[in-house]
């Protein structure tokens, strides 16, 4: 039963009941049968300064703009409103003829008992409200304050009621829609700005030492209430920390130091004197210890530096000090404060002709004038550098301590600060807080009510015309704004439009916003409830402008913060919010053609929408429906997934969000893989194993196999979750050893033999020395790189090099995703990887090899670069040492001695056993550790390596297969290359003339070879390039006799000559020398 | 006690992550303690950090900024070193960005037990350019930005977030014009001149704590000499790292590298 206002008001302070008046009169605009707390919210924040907006401003999450936050609550607001039935009867109603007022609802009544309750509990929180109610009123001119006289009152005081009215769930679900948190706007409520006790001066107690500040002294104590503006700048807090400093018992002798520091002691001097001359000045009282006021000052320094620079004699100098003395004798205030300026006199003289007496003589005076009267003299000084400061203390180590000086860095010129950098206008503390700097008319326009140049006015009503410039500079698009409106479009496509042309950086703030926005955007929509002239508005060309300008500030980025945010009862609400602007944002800038499609899109999504979720898929999904998928993943990914449309018309694709494990959404990204393979038929192993090693250009081993074994396995296993891991159909694969180009190779064929295409490899080297990664990184971590790339590719090869290397970032990602499946980027979105196989690979370095220098390893082929290659014929000499020379009979130098036959045994053993961590690690896998904690030990650029070392060790026993390596055998290349060369060179030459290749070259056709797709490049090449050269070779010198050597080398020292071949290992010319 | 703990609210300090060694992580003007969100994931693990925004900032309630009491660094050394007290920290690091840099300096000279290590990002002891010294900037130029700051904040703002990221990076740039909008002009202006005219030179030498100047490649605020200056006159200590980026704003434009230096650097 509602209770009618007239009861309501009487539990009510005059300020509470006033907030109630308005809440009512919203309700009876509105033609709502009962007031309920909506009203009373819609009323209170219509007040551009009542105490909850101001709550709100405070207690808003940073990560928004506020205009934006605002927007949205008012937007949330009017929509809620919207709902609350409207009633005919309400007109008739009004039994307390009260005006036809409608009734108090039994929701607000109860907030309204409620605070009252409260209030009586707790009488001396109320006490509390008050006081701070009095202060505000006084330093904010917050119109919140209390005029309850009595505490004995259980009159409900405007604070209270509104803490309850928060705690009503459909307020507070108003709230949290438009992104505020309602504890913290209570919070805000609670705790007015400034809860200052109203005078509190700022001097600290001398005893306070300068070192240490303490917690308890620094508030928000504004030091100078009554300042007059005289001594701003950088002046006045420089001056109190000399006063401070002063004020001390110990180290009580100030010596500034810095650039400034000289001017800003004539400036604090001639202010001391000033005081001196009119005592009425009360300007320093914050300046100086109130004890200390009336310091008087003599002023040394031009006559010590007079002195010091021989300009004077000493007897001067003796005159002066012994006036010192007379009037430190005479003086009644609290002391004297002695300036002895600049200290580079001291040290200059001291550096021109050695000490002769003049400084210590000054030194000395100042220390006995010093001791005479400790407590009632001060000494003072400047020095512009700390390298002046240093000599002098050097000159005299002791002088520091006998002078009780203490150093008071200055780096503010007190003079300039005085002069600009007051505010031009101290109004300006009056503008609103926040709400809006630059207002937005149509921000506000719902609830509010109110045109946008009112709003403006109101605001820089109390400003000076400086600032109402500013203001209208800053909303210079507000004219274009109000002509929009009489163009008659809709509200949403102004508020699009105002965004564009005006907000051009709030535009592009960051995706959250942008969500917000669209949230925004599409709320205020729905409020008009005008889905259908939303249409009719897209349809003329003429007005294809707006949405398309529209789609740029809506981020496809998902932000999980507005996930939460939807509420589970609002799920037509949210269908809206989401799909409206997805509709807009993909139809227009994807499409040329869009303007019919789209039209429909927009139709067929509008009826979508209002598909019932369930209520976890509200919660944690956000659905894109088919047709809107489609473009923007064709697009966006350069056709890396070609989706059948088919299938996706079936489908629907959902994001996850910060869904709890037991999320119902884990699999239902499966439903878009297109190729037959991902479908989870089990594959052909033995194809599988022949179509991988075709592809990769190897004979199958065992790594092959492995591999293969493993996909078909994993496959024929149709996701089913294994040993209680919550994780898809992924598969995580982890390449050991060497041969990093193949570990690459063996991804991308992968990629494309899973997922028919290369584009589904998504690639980060995780090694940050590395370059590899290029620009792709840029401004972006490697974490939300790769989670970027997979929601654009969410079954894709992930292939992430260098796991060693992998930071902290990464490494919770990937034991997060191992375990649940899902990946997350630095925001903490997740990205399922349901269907995704991860390869992470890890060069373990073989030292053995690196050892044998005559052998081609892999590091030092992958240096090989593209230099320019040479031919010279050259007399053999005897007895030289050949780095690799063949033969003329044919028979290959012994390279395939070089290969190190025990470590390649040890690698296809453990090969063999297919590495399995999830076994018992046996002694091959700890050796393997081993070798881990070296690299990472030997590696400075890791520097918790135990931490990682752990991580890897346990990342390692969670992955599904360890694949190890074995290296590439470069010297077999090499052999098959020189015996390829050598029958190339007898082609032309005789079979006595020697063929020398220097290992350079070697390296680069080795390279070459390694890293190219094709097989017989090389081959290619040699019989190409270098056999031509060759034939010219023979043709030019005729005949080689056995005593020339013909000699294949890099230049690799004459750089300067040419450019290195950018295009590879494999030049296309080769020198005749 | 009470007025600490305002200050802590006030300047919206957080404590995360948890470990022995205490992490302070200080922004500079223009952004917010959100700037540092890409680099905290790659610390709360082994240490506890501490963030804050400075008074200036355009989270916090411009009420608060008073223009009478920030007209020098000092005040900001104040806030520092009393949220350092509330929390209770003894020891701590502190990454300080461009002006919290020279905080980080100041405090360390008048609490050098509190310091173990400074680590200066973007810092310039002195904007302005002097008889010996290259600070980047001439007096004229420096009007010429206030004047354009004045005239039109928002334009200023524009023009300025994409020169002062420096690197092609228009993330960096959203964020760091979104926080620098965030503050009211007025006191962007006004810190901008307390920055001006602020001259560290001649305390360098007081600065004992060992410090670490990070500074990119190519920074429109900061010329290279300025760092060769301040190794040479900082008085701790000193290392330096060039980052293989370029802009003011490593932390916006590189988080990923940064990170890395500076794990490094404090590991030292």
């Amino acid at each position: 039963m509602p209770t009618p206002v007239s009861t309501a008001r009487q539990c009510l302070t005059p300020e509470a009941a006033h907030a109630l008046d308005e809440a009512v009169r919203v309700a009876k605009k509105r033609r709502h049968s009962q007031t309920t707390s909506l009203h009373a919210v819609s009323a209170l924040l219509s007040h551009p300064s009542s105490v909850l907006r101001d709550a709100c401003s405070r207690a808003r999450n940073n990560a928004y703009s506020p205009r934006l936050q605002f927007k949205a609550l008012d937007l949330c607001l009017g929509v809620s409103l919207d709902r609350v039935p409207s009633s005919a009867a309400a007109a008739a109603g009004g039994d307390d003829g009260d005006e036809a007022s409608p009734p108090v609802s039994n929701s607000l009544m109860a907030a309204i008992k409620r605070s009252q309750a409260n209030q009586r509990r707790q009488p001396e929180n109320f006490h509390l409200y008050h006081h701070h109610n009095q202060v505000s009123s006084q330093q904010m001119n917050n119109q919140s304050t209390s005029t309850s006289s009595s505490i004995s009152c259980i009159k409900v005081d405007l604070r209270n009621l509104i803490m309850s009215i928060l705690d009503d769930p459909v307020v507070s679900r108003v709230f949290s829609d438009a992104g505020f948190r309602s504890p913290d706007i209570k919070l805000a409520v609670f705790r007015p700005l400034t809860v200052l006790p109203p005078f509190h001066f700022r001097p600290p107690p001398p005893a306070a030492a300068y070192s240490d500040p303490g917690p308890g002294r620094r508030g928000f104590s504004f030091p100078f209430p009554g300042f007059s503006g005289f001594f701003s700048g950088g002046g006045s807090e420089n001056f109190r920390r000399i006063g401070e400093v002063l004020g001390k018992s110990k180290g009580r002798n100030p010596l500034l130091l810095g650039v400034c520091a000289c001017d800003t002691l004539a400036s604090f001097i001639e202010l001391l004197e000033k005081k001196i001359r009119d005592k009425n000045d009360n300007s320093s009282g914050g300046i100086l210890p109130p004890e200390l006021s009336g310091l008087a000052v003599i002023r040394l320094e031009t006559e010590i530096s007079q002195f010091l620079n021989r300009n004077s004699d000493k007897e001067a100098v003796d005159s002066r000090f012994e006036e010192v003395g007379r009037s430190l004798d005479r003086n009644s205030g609290p002391g004297l404060v002695l300036n002895f300026g600049d200290l580079k006199p001291f040290v200059k003289v001291d550096e021109e002709e050695g000490a002769d007496g003049r400084v210590s003589y000054i030194v000395e005076k100042l220390t006995s004038s010093l001791s005479r009267d400790n407590s009632k003299l001060w000494l003072i000084g400047a020095a512009a550098s700390y390298e002046t400061y240093s000599k002098f203390v050097a000159r005299f180590p002791s002088v520091v301590k006998e002078w009780d000086l203490q150093l008071l860095p200055i780096t503010t010129s007190s003079s300039m600060a005085a002069e600009s950098s007051y505010p031009k206008s101290s109004l300006m503390e009056s503008f609103i807080p926040f709400g809006g700097f630059f207002p937005t008319p149509a921000d506000f326009k719902v609830p509010l009510g109110s045109s946008p140049y009112h709003y403006m006015a109101t605001l820089s009503h109390p400003c000076d015309g400086q600032e109402i410039v500013a203001v209208s500079k800053g909303a210079s698009s507000v004219p274009s704004v109000v002509d929009q409106y009489q163009s008659g479009q809709r509200s949403w496509l102004q508020t699009a439009e105002i965004g564009t042309a005006k907000d051009g950086m709030f535009m592009k703030t960051r995706d959250d916003g942008e969500v917000l926005r669209c949230r925004a955007v599409s709320l205020q929509e729905k409020h008009d409830s005008m889905c259908h002239s939303l249409h009719q508005h897209q349809s003329p060309p003429g007005s294809d402008i707006h949405p398309t300008r529209f789609s740029t500030i809506l981020g496809f980025q998902l932000a999980e913060d507005t996930q939460r945010e939807v509420s589970e009862n609002d799920y037509s609400c949210c269908t809206t919010a989401y799909s409206r602007p997805m509709a807009d944002t993909y139809s227009k800038p994807y499409s040329s053609s869009a303007a019919i499609d789209s039209h429909q899109m927009v139709r067929s999504e509008s009826a979508s929408c209002r598909i019932p979720l369930s209520p976890a898929e509200a919660s944690n999904n956000w659905r894109i429906t088919p047709k809107h998928c489609e473009k923007p993943f064709n697009e966006d990914s350069g056709g890396a997934l070609r989706f059948p449309q088919s299938l996706l018309s079936n489908s629907s694709m959902c994001y996850g969000s910060k869904a709890s494990p037991d999320s119902l959404t884990t699999d239902l990204g499966l439903h878009l893989s297109s190729p037959p393979a991902a479908t989870g038929e089990p594959i052909n192993l033995k194809d599988l194993c022949r179509d991988l090693s075709e592809r990769v250009g190897w004979q199958d081993d065992d790594a092959i196999f492995t591999i293969c074994q493993t996909i078909s396995e994993f496959r024929a296993r149709d996701g089913k979750p294994e040993g209680g891991r919550l994780r898809g159909k992924n598969i995580w694969f982890s390449f050991l050893g060497p041969d990093w180009h193949r570990k690459r190779k063996v991804a991308t064929a992968v990629a494309e033999m899973i997922y028919g295409s290369k584009e589904s490899l998504v690639y980060a080297n995780l090694n940050p020395q590395d370059g590899n990664n290029g620009s792709m990184l840029r401004g972006k971590t490697v974490v939300d790189y790769v989670a970027g790339e997979l929601c654009k590719r969410p079954i894709s090869v992930v292939l992430l090099e260098n796991v060693d290397k992998a930071d902290v970032q990464v490494q919770s990602s990937l034991s997060r995703a191992i375990q649940r499946g899902r990946f997350s980027d630095s925001h903490g979105r997740e990205v399922p990887i349901n269907n995704a196989i991860i390869i992470t690979t890890l060069t373990v370095k073989d030292d053995s090899t690196k050892r044998d220098l005559s052998t081609y390893c892999e590091d030092k082929v992958l240096k090989a670069k593209g230099w320019p290659l040479l031919i010279s014929i050259e007399k053999k000499q005897l007895g030289r040492e050949l780095s690799l020379s063949v033969t003329s009979d044919g028979s290959s130098s012994s390279s395939s001695v070089f290969l190190n036959k025990r470590k390649r045994a040890d690698d296809n053993a453990s090969t063999r056993k297919c590495l399995d961590l999830n076994l018992l690690p046996d002694q091959e896998n700890d050796d393997l550790l081993d070798k881990e904690g070296e690299n990472l030990d030997s590696d400075d650029f890791v520097c918790d390596d135990h931490s990682s070392r752990a991580w890897l060790q346990g990342f390692f026993g969670q992955v599904d297969r360890v694949v190890m390596f074995k290296p590439f055998d470069f010297n077999a290349l090499a052999t098959r290359i020189s015996n390829e060369m050598n029958k190339c060179f007898h082609k032309f030459v005789t079979p006595e003339c020697d063929l020398e290749i220097d290992q350079r070259f070697m390296e680069q056709l080795l390279a070459a070879e390694y890293l190219s797709d094709k097989k017989r490049t090389v081959e290619d090449w040699i019989a190409q390039v270098l056999g031509r050269k060759f034939e010219e070779v023979s043709r030019k010198h005729g005949e080689l006799g056995c005593d020339y050597i013909v000699k294949l080398a890099a230049l690799e020292e004459r750089s300067d000559l040419e450019e290195l071949n950018p295009r590879g290992c494999l030049p296309p010319q080769v020198i005749i020398n | 006690m009470v007025t600490g703990n305002r200050l802590l609210e006030v300047l919206n300090v957080r404590r995360l992550g948890s470990g022995d060694r205490v992490l302070v992580f200080a922004h500079g003007v223009g952004t917010d303690q959100s700037a540092w969100q890409r680099i905290l994931p790659f610390f709360t693990q082994s240490y506890t950090v501490i963030l804050y925004d400075l008074v200036c900032a355009g989270s916090v309630n411009p009420d608060y900024f008073d223009f009478h009491r920030y007209t020098t660094l000092d005040p900001y050394v104040d806030d520092l070193l009393s949220i350092l007290d509330a929390h209770r920290v003894d020891r701590c690091a502190y990454v300080g960005h461009s002006v919290s840099a020279m905080i980080g300096l100041l405090a360390s000279i008048r609490r050098p037990e509190l310091f173990s290590k400074l680590i200066l990002i973007g810092a310039s002891p002195r904007f302005l350019n002097d008889k010996d010294y290259h600070g980047g900037y001439e007096q004229s130029e420096i009007e010429e930005v206030f004047t354009a700051m004045e005239a039109n904040y928002e334009a200023w703002v524009q023009g300025f977030a994409p020169l002062a990221v420096g690197a092609d990076v228009p993330a960096a740039v959203r964020e760091f014009t979104r926080t620098l909008f965030n503050m009211r002009p007025d006191i962007t202006l006004f810190v901008s001149r307390t920055v001006f005219n602020s001259d560290f030179r001649g305390i360098l030498g007081l600065v004992k704590v060992p410090c670490c100047i990070i500074q990119t490649s190519k920074d429109m605020s900061v010329p290279p000499s300025v760092v060769d200056y301040l190794k040479t006159h900082l008085g701790g200590r000193t290392t330096v790292e060039i980052l293989r980026t370029e802009g003011h704003l490593p932390h916006l434009s590189a988080p990923g590298l940064l990170a890395q230096v500076l794990r490094r650097a404090l590991a030292r």
